[in-house]
């Protein structure tokens, strides 16, 4: 027999159990829903551009997003729930008094907010310790007689004649050296609120796929940079340290970064890019401010008014592209702790004031807690 | 049945379609990395693997009908950072192989096959565990990850003259009587062998 035929039965038999595998399939559903709705943001920002095209092309002095509503909170549920300071036991920056005027335009906040991250520097954060990300989320599921699916992945507000929220929450230990190993843990799915035609609602909600999706347990996993191209295994440091801190330098470099391929679509990327980079809540302070401010180049935003220290802005799009489910109006909102700079709340909305799901209901909310721990939990 | 391809292009519009895919080979990869580096480890191995995979779907060859080359060469490469692990694993097969086994077992042809493997084990753990790094994953993509030459050279990203050359190579240190028959070392050059070990092979 060939030696390396005898190589096949060195070790043989070893394999993992079932347990291991479920634990698997887990965490890589958890991660291809938030695939989902990442891609769903970038599907959104197209036809911000595609608008902007069309103001440009009319008139030069109109900007390139229709502003729907001035009104500063998106929904019931983001306005009225409480915004969270962050953990008082074990706070990732100290509050600083704000001598300084309240910023009134989202631009101002946003600068704002970029000055505060930058004037606190670096979170005291030390090897050992972990910023312990704790997040509460509900996603819209949307369905018709095709299917089910978040707005933008097979669902529409349009079509849609039921829908329903899965709500979900859990934890991510951040460390402090963002290429050593991450934890988190996740609750299963809960069915929140159903719209439209409760009966099917519920009947389909409990037949979708994402209802039976387990828990995750804590457990280990690398952070990846965001996007595909930047090498196989680039974990999330190294990504931070490849981008330019001149906020018109990063926009610039996350356009080109993003690809060019298609109308608004390098665009959409930014600033949703921007948001979802933000609420980690963790990275060079630097490059935080910086993509504050690259935020506050973007256009049509509008910003609340304080609230418990926290300023709301919220950016507007007319989306008119050519398919029928991507028609209407798209918001997304960013809310910020402004003694802190850290993000509280991201949330989205498209098609508002279409169909069978309240305009003040989002697509897609988080809220964000963070504090720093001297170590993971015990077990 | 659909083809790992067919599966991965329809993820692309429908993400969740892609589990399918881990349903039909996480065990290959499981057991794979479970061989080489212990199950706690390995799970993170699958995990990071298939997420990896479905991060960089877009750029699999839809051409190619099975995936398993492709994410065993992906659950190689995050491996590498188990080094530490790979090599306490080794250590313990070599100190473990041939214990265990139940000579009293009543079926004597699955005895014999497990005393054989035993048998394997205690002989070449130790020199798989002492090959180069490149030379052992190539080896272990090839025999324990049931791969062709040109699926492990796709694997790996290398030419499969390549593996031939390491294989070879693999031959020599882990069968010293084969080696002193083999053929001049000016062919251990990876990536110049293609062809004309091709018979051998």
């Amino acid at each position: 027999m060939d030696v390396l035929e005898r190589v096949r039965d060195v070790n043989e038999g070893v394999d993992l159990g079932e347990a291991h595998y479920a634990r698997s399939r887990s965490f890589l559903m958890e991660e291809i829903d938030a695939s989902v709705s990442s891609a769903r943001k970038r599907a959104a920002r197209r036809p911000m551009f595609v608008i902007a095209g069309i103001a440009a092309g009319v008139a030069a002095a109109t900007v390139g997003v229709v502003v729907v509503n001035q009104s500063t909170s998106l929904s019931p549920q983001v306005g009225a729930n409480p915004v969270e300071t962050s953990d008082p036991r074990s706070p990732v920056r100290t509050p600083v008094p704000t001598p300084v005027p309240t910023p009134s335009s989202p631009s101002e906040v946003l600068n704002s907010a970029a000055n505060t991250v930058e004037g606190l520097g670096t979170p005291l954060f030390e090897p050992g310790q972990y910023l312990r990300r704790e997040w509460t989320s509900t996603e819209l599921v949307l369905s018709d007689e095709s299917g089910s699916g978040s707005w933008g992945m097979g669902g529409s507000h349009q079509t849609a004649t039921s829908a329903w929220q899965l709500l979900m929450d859990g934890v991510t230990y951040i460390p402090a050296d963002l290429s050593d190993t991450w934890y988190a843990e996740g609750s299963a799915p809960r069915l929140g609120d159903f719209y439209g035609d409760l009966a099917e609602a519920y009947e389909r909600s409990q037949l979708d796929a994402a209802t039976h999706m387990a828990g995750r347990p804590l457990e280990g996993f690398t952070k990846f940079a965001p996007w595909d191209g930047v090498g196989e295994t680039e974990t999330l440091d190294v990504f931070f340290a490849s981008m330019p801190r001149d906020p018109q330098e990063l926009v610039a470099w996350a356009q080109e970064f993003a690809g060019t391929d298609q109308p608004g679509w390098a665009e959409g990327k930014v600033g949703w890019f921007f948001i979802d980079m933000l609420s980690y809540n963790i990275g060079p302070p630097d490059l935080r401010a910086a993509m504050y401010r690259a935020l506050s180049l973007l256009p049509g935003s509008t910003v609340s008014d304080e609230v418990s220290g926290v300023r709301t802005v919220t950016f507007d799009a007319q989306l008119a592209l050519s398919g029928a489910t991507e028609s209407g109006s798209y918001r997304m909102t960013i809310s910020i702790e402004m003694s802190t700079g850290n993000v509280l709340e991201v949330s989205e909305r498209a098609e508002a004031g279409i169909g069978v799901v309240p305009s003040d209901v989002p697509d897609h909310w988080v809220r964000y807690s963070t504090s720093i721990v001297d170590s993971l939990p015990a077990g | 049945m659909s083809t790992d391809s067919e599966i991965i292009r329809r993820s692309l519009e429908h993400p969740r379609v892609f589990a399918e895919l881990f349903d039909r080979h996480a065990r290959s990869v499981g057991g794979f990395a479970a061989r080489r580096i212990g199950s706690d480890a390995a799970e993170d191995v699958v995990s990071e693997t298939f997420l990896v995979a479905f991060k960089r779907r877009e750029s699999f060859d839809l051409t190619v009908e099975s995936s398993v080359p492709w994410l065993l060469g992906i659950a190689s490469r995050l491996m590498r950072k188990h080094r530490a692990q790979e090599a306490k694993n080794w250590r313990t097969l070599v100190a473990t192989a041939g214990q265990g086994i139940d000579h009293s077992h009543d079926g004597t042809e699955p005895l014999i096959a497990r005393l054989d493997a035993a048998s394997s084990t205690r002989r070449l753990a130790p020199l798989i565990a002492a090959l180069s790094t490149k030379d052992r994953e190539t080896l272990l993509l090839y025999a324990w990850g049931d791969l062709t030459y040109g699926e492990t050279a796709s694997a790996l990203g290398v030419p499969i003259g390549t593996v031939r050359s390491r294989l070879n190579r693999v031959r020599r240190r882990l069968d010293p009587e084969r080696s002193t028959r083999i053929e001049p070392k000016s062919y251990e050059k990876e990536g110049e062998v293609d062809g004309r070990f091709g018979t051998r092979a």
